[in-house]
């Protein structure tokens, strides 16, 4: 890590707000991967990989 | 106090007025973030078997999502719209809430906020570029505009959530009503390639297509008058990020001690934001041409 990088995240990381953002990231990640475990990302799948018709004007 | 004076004087001396910037980012070079935007628009959109056959990607990379505004059904796509993901989950029979495509844009949206509208929104490259097309009376604001910039907000809880939510057929399921009966981006990058390349989408055109054209040139017409209006009246995703925009890890921040108040970044600013009074304003795009300008260079 540069010493620019490393005075970035420590910049982040003093303030308070960094620190919710790094706290609401990681509670994102961890939505994602509960999402993931019952089933959201093959319900996204299963309507992404056919052509929307609603989406395109048509449906 | 004096140096302030100092460098006020100094900032001006370089040709950099106030006034001298006011309708936009006029001499802010932005082609360098255009072709970042064009570059991950080419790559998030590269299957380009699709545009030769009229058809989408099928791979399960589609299970994931992009963090802009990118139809799943353009035919080069290869990941999901975040909008689109989240009214599938909640508009399917099974699911009413969406973790997935929620934490997706709380993790994007606490990390860098709107910088996606700025750099990685396809939509918006596309807006940006045709408010390049030179015409006389460009509108930068005007009565009503603020709050009609409330206006993406009521979209995202009614035709995203709500709507998708409780508007549902017999078996339970909800159409993605904002792609549906709003989305210009969906025409443009999904219903125009497909249906000229397809055939068989071809007869089944209604009503709704019309409708989502009219909307589209409608969203044409006016970006080329005033800087990106989806952006800012319509777009839902943009809506999500704004209200992550102060809480972001990656965002602006301006030395009040370096900074000489003479207004050149809120006039640089086509959202119309004063990154002195807010740096991190929910509208604020992050865009850069803000800090571009800056003669003392005190945003950061």
């Amino acid at each position: 890590m540069s010493k620019h990088q490393d005075v970035v995240w420590k910049e982040i990381w003093k303030t308070g707000k960094g620190k919710i953002g790094l706290l609401i990231a990681a509670a994102g990640l961890a939505m994602m991967g509960f999402g993931t475990y019952r089933g959201e990302a093959a319900a996204v799948l299963e309507k992404a990989i056919n052509i929307c018709l609603e989406c395109i004007g048509i449906g | 106090m004096d140096k302030n004076k100092k460098m006020h004087g100094r900032g001006r001396s370089k040709g950099q007025t106030a006034a001298g910037m006011s309708g936009g980012s006029s001499g802010v070079k932005e082609w360098k973030r255009h072709g970042i935007q064009a570059t991950w628009a080419l790559l998030t959109n590269s299957y380009l078997l699709g545009f030769a056959q009229g058809k989408i990607y099928k791979g399960k990379l589609k299970s994931l999502c992009v963090p802009g505004l990118n139809c799943y059904s353009c035919p080069g796509a290869l990941g999901a719209c975040p909008i689109g993901a989240m009214q599938a989950v909640i508009g399917s029979w099974n699911f009413k809430l969406t973790f997935y495509a929620a934490g997706f844009l709380m993790f994007v949206g606490a990390l860098i906020g709107r910088f996606v509208c700025g750099w990685l929104c396809p939509f918006g490259l596309i807006q940006d570029l045709l408010h390049k097309i030179p015409f006389s009376k460009k509108i930068t604001a005007f009565r009503g505009d603020r709050i009609l910039r409330k206006l993406k907000y009521l979209i995202l809880i009614v035709f995203v959530i709500l709507l998708p939510m409780f508007l549902v057929d017999i078996l339970g399921q909800g159409a993605p009503y904002f792609c549906k009966l709003i989305c210009p981006a969906g025409t443009l990058e999904g219903g125009i390639p497909l249906v000229l390349l397809n055939q068989s989408l071809r007869s089944a055109l209604g009503w709704l297509y019309v409708w989502k054209n009219v909307l589209l040139l409608i969203t044409i017409v006016l970006s080329i008058v005033i800087y990106r209006p989806f952006c800012k009246y319509i777009c839902p995703l943009g809506a999500v990020y704004s209200v992550f925009n102060p809480i972001s890890v990656f965002r602006y921040r301006v030395d009040q001690e370096k900074c000489v108040k003479c207004g050149a970044c809120a006039h640089s600013c086509k959202m119309q934001v004063d990154p002195v009074k807010n740096p991190n304003d929910p509208e604020c795009i992050r865009c850069g041409a803000c800090k571009k300008v800056c003669p003392v260079k005190a945003i950061r």
